[in-house]
């Protein structure tokens, strides 16, 4: 079902039937899936508040199991905490925007939100969501939180408060018709990407059966998001201009609306769009606008220019830190990491990629972890721009005669204000020309740094199996020889054995450079 | 005797000398120079060479390492050094043995692999000859012959023989009349140096060497070599080292003229050239194994022309034939006008002969008229 189906039925029945119908493309199909989806609202929530608030994050996330496909999950973070006021918009109002109007690059503009886990769990169990929150001021808030399905509202029960000196926020939600495992799109494999691309936060994980995993950090670096700004018309998909329209903007034409909310649109902008699109449209009530409506502006949007965006909104992991996570959380042989400089796609909007890769050690096998400004995307795998450009560079090159066959993580980040994404369903990244390449490119870059080491390791193995087979031969040798001589064969076996060590000193070279995992 | 074998006990105790040199040349140099490495000629074809004023295939002085430490060569090498090894205690043992004999003495399986010390014969054949090369001595010097019993001999020849003792003690000498022996003639063993196999004494006035076993069959049972005082010899087709170490040894101790007599097709000119000149897998060999002023007595094409056999004796060339006509061609030892006018009537006129074809006139034709005629005009090629 496509985004402009969603939309035209939203206006006309109530959000339980609105979810009901695109439960799908919120993340919520599958039993696996709907646990991932719920994880990932919950902790892109407490990590992009940490950043926001600039503190270090420190998550617990706790699955514990009722019955069969019973669970109850709690995420609780160590952030800013939420005013007690803003807790029902939160976590009671499907789609309220309260992410959108901030042109920054943060996890949660992938997917529905917070309400959308508390629509989940409403639905299979009739349960509301508990959320404790503080913001270390000394009062504690707790409240159970619905959503009146009819009204799209918030319904809050039994809130209390009480004196405590604690700060952040505690998500208990019930759920049925969900399953915890350790499979490849499992909330385990979530957090676990999770944590080696946040390297600044730790996150403890205790599954059903009570095993407790710490990832801890490997960065002290306080990441910041505090460099807010809009979105950028080149940038707007139809479906962010359609939730600005309905439920962010205050304006009352859609002329004024553009001119508001988003960056570098003004006067001239709109005076240049009304050639594009009629007057007619612009001057009507955003409350009104229809999706076609939306698309023929979106459309016309593209076709004109704009002052680029700023890149320093981008915020990247970096090579050094990536370097670090991977190296201490999958214990490889050998790691690269390349962080590229922002470039622009579609005219003007910023992006970057970067590359980690680790190699041999504890890696077994090949994983291709794909991020979305540090959010993993864990579906849609084969629709990825950055699958596609993963399969797309000839790795023999780099000395990995086959990625299948080989023992290798790689792992891209793509950084942008506004992530391209091939559906609703914000798993994929689209392959704009401009993206695609870049993605090469970098994987290409760091291709170039392992080379240096598959390099070596082949030499290594080369010359260990030679070795091998002289070490193989030389006690024969050293038999003939002796019995020749009427010598010692003790003797001759030594002589012959320490010429051999010689000419394999190389080896050992390799060996010591290889070990110490150099770049 | 005590000459004959304190030879043989000489050479025995040279060889055992040179293995022991050998060896401890190998080790210092690894002690030294931290390579383990041994020096041989390069006996491939393109170090092998055509010497003119000898008249003989000769190996060319290029020379080559084989270094253990280089896995390349690291097989090989043990194979050698294993092969030398072998060799020693032949000598010390005081028996012969053949080339297949040693393959298996040194075959075994290398203790933590799957691997053979030696998976097919020729790479221990190789091994011996290139011990040949770097020890300078023959194989037959130490201790291995390869099959033999292919040569026959018969005539005016007396000839000592060194028979091992079974129980390592003294060898046993066994002395032999060429001139009594039966209708398999003397079977020339597979050793003929001459710290084995002495030849006595020798009234002949030359050496025929007929490529084929029962052509020679014919010439000792009607007592050619009696008739016309020469020794008749025969390596049943392709010689084998014996024989044409006896041929020369024939040629050069008793100044012996050599004539030899093969089918007029390239195969059977081919052998003479062995006899003559050597070949070129043994052409390290060739100075003590061919004998450069052999000539050729027949059959020729032209003999076909000049002695009027009938055309029912011809043979049509085949496309092999062909073919090694034209390799032989390109030989520089062939290159006289004689064989170039043989090679051009043989590939003008599309056939070849056989040397029973002679019998087409008559059984005995050739030890009656063919051989005489040819004696008689010195009718040879070069």
């Amino acid at each position: 079902m496509a985004k402009k189906d969603m939309f035209a039925e939203f206006k006309e029945h109530s959000v339980a039937e609105f979810f009901k119908k695109n439960k799908q493309m919120l993340g919520f199909s599958s039993r696996i899936r709907s646990l991932t989806t719920a994880v990932h609202e919950y902790v892109s929530n407490s990590l992009d508040a940490c950043e926001e608030a600039g503190i270090l994050p420190e998550l617990y996330i706790e699955i514990t199991n009722i019955s069969g496909d019973h669970y109850v999950l709690k995420v609780r973070d160590n952030g800013p905490g939420i005013p007690p006021d803003i807790v029902p918009r939160v976590f009671g109002k499907l789609l309220a925007g309260t992410k959108f109007h901030r042109m920054i690059p943060t996890r949660g503009q992938q997917g529905i939100g917070a309400a959308g886990v508390t629509m989940f769990a409403q639905m299979t169990t009739g349960k509301p969501v508990h959320v404790k929150t503080s913001r270390g001021d000394g009062t504690i808030y707790e409240m159970d939180v619905m959503i009146d399905v009819k009204r799209n509202e918030p319904i809050v029960k039994n809130q209390r408060s009480y004196p405590g000196n604690w700060r952040g926020t505690e998500v208990t939600a019930e759920m049925r018709e969900v399953l915890y495992n350790r499979s490849k799109y499992s909330a385990y494999e979530y957090v676990r990407r999770t944590a080696l691309a946040n390297p600044h936060a730790q996150i403890t994980l205790v599954e059903p059966d009570g095993k407790k995993t710490v990832w801890y950090r490997t960065s002290f670096e306080v990441v910041r998001m505090d460099k807010v700004g809009k979105p950028h018309p080149l940038g707007i998909t139809v479906d962010d201009l359609m939730t600005l329209a309905h439920y962010v903007t205050k304006a009352r034409k859609v002329s004024s609306m553009l001119r508001t909310e988003l960056e570098a649109v003004g006067t001239k902008s709109i005076q240049e769009l009304e050639k594009l699109v009629g007057r007619d449209l612009l001057e009507k009530n955003p409350a009104d606008l229809q999706w076609a409506e939306a698309e023929r502006i979106v459309n016309a949007l593209k076709q004109m220019k704009f002052r680029s965006p700023s890149t320093d909104v981008l915020v990247s992991i970096g090579a050094e830190q990536i370097k670090t996570s991977l190296r201490e959380n999958l214990k490889p042989r050998y790691v690269a990491a390349v962080t590229r400089k922002p470039k622009v796609y579609s005219g003007g909007i910023p992006f970057l990629v970067e590359v980690g890769v680790a190699m041999d050690g504890d890696v077994k096998g090949f994983e291709l972890m794909r991020y979305a400004n540090r959010s993993p995307l864990l579906f849609e795998q084969g629709a990825c721009a950055i699958t596609q450009a993963v399969n797309s560079v000839g790795w023999k090159r780099y000395g990995i005669s086959s990625l299948q066959d080989a023992n290798v993580v790689i792992f891209v980040n793509v950084v942008s204000t506004h992530i391209p994404y091939v559906s609703a369903g914000k798993q994929a990244i689209a392959d704009i020309p401009e993206v695609y390449n870049e993605i090469r490119a970098a994987l290409m870059e760091a291709g170039r740094k392992i080379r240096e080491y598959t390099l070596k390791v082949s030499q290594m193995r080369e010359l260990l199996a030679k070795k091998r087979i002289l070490e193989h031969y030389l006690p024969e040798l050293s038999t003939a020889l002796a019995r020749i001589l009427d010598e010692d064969e003790q003797r001759i076996h030594q002589i012959l054995k320490s010429a051999l060590e010689d000419r394999y000193r190389r080896l050992k070279e390799l060996e010591e450079k290889i070990g110490a995992g150099a770049e | 005797m005590e000459d004959f074998y304190s030879k043989l006990r000489k050479t025995d105790q040279a060889v055992l000398q040179k293995l022991k040199e050998w060896a401890r040349k190998i080790i210092e140099n690894a002690e030294k120079e931290r390579r383990v490495y041994m020096e041989l000629p390069v006996r491939s074809f393109s170090n092998v060479y055509f010497d003119e004023e000898q008249g003989l295939i000769q190996l060319g002085d290029r020379m080559a390492r084989r270094e253990f430490l280089n896995v390349g060569h690291a097989k090989k090498f043990l194979q050698t050094a294993l092969v030398a090894s072998a060799i020693k205690d032949l000598v010390e043992e005081g028996i012969t043995t053949s080339l297949r004999d040693v393959y298996y003495r040194i075959k075994h399986t290398i203790p933590g692999t799957k691997e053979n010390t030696v998976d097919d014969q020729r790479e221990s054949d190789k091994a011996i000859e290139d011990l040949e090369t770097m020890l300078g001595f023959v194989r037959e010097q130490l201790h291995v012959f390869s099959k033999g019993g292919k040569g026959k001999l018969a005539g005016p020849i007396e000839i000592e023989e060194i028979v091992p003792d079974p129980d390592g003690g003294r060898p046993r000498v066994v002395e032999t009349d060429g001139t009594n022996v039966g209708m398999g003639g003397w079977a020339i063993p597979p050793i003929t140096e001459p710290e084995r196999v002495q030849i006595k004494r020798v009234d002949a006035d030359f050496v025929l060497v007929v490529e084929k076993d029962a052509v020679w069959t014919r010439f000792h049972e009607d007592r050619f070599w009696d008739k016309y005082n020469c020794i008749i010899v025969t390596g049943s087709g392709q010689p084998d080292r014996p024989t044409r170490r006896l041929v020369h040894r024939l040629h050069y101790e008793f100044k012996l003229p050599v004539y030899v007599m093969t089918d007029a097709d390239p195969w059977g000119w081919y052998i003479y050239s062995v006899y003559k000149q050597g070949s070129i897998n043994l052409s390290y060999l060739s100075p003590t194994l061919a004998t450069p002023d052999a000539r050729f007595m027949g059959l020729t094409i032209s003999d076909y022309h000049e002695f009027k056999f009938g055309k029912e004796v011809k043979i049509k060339l085949n496309d092999q034939d062909r073919k090694r006509l034209k390799e032989m061609r390109r030989y520089p030892w062939f290159k006289h006008k004689e064989w170039i006018r043989e090679f051009d009537l043989m590939e003008k006129e599309g056939f070849k002969m056989e040397l029973e074809a002679t019998s087409s006139k008559y059984f005995r034709y050739i030890t009656k008229e063919y051989t005489p005629a040819k004696l008689e005009a010195k009718a040879f090629l070069p």
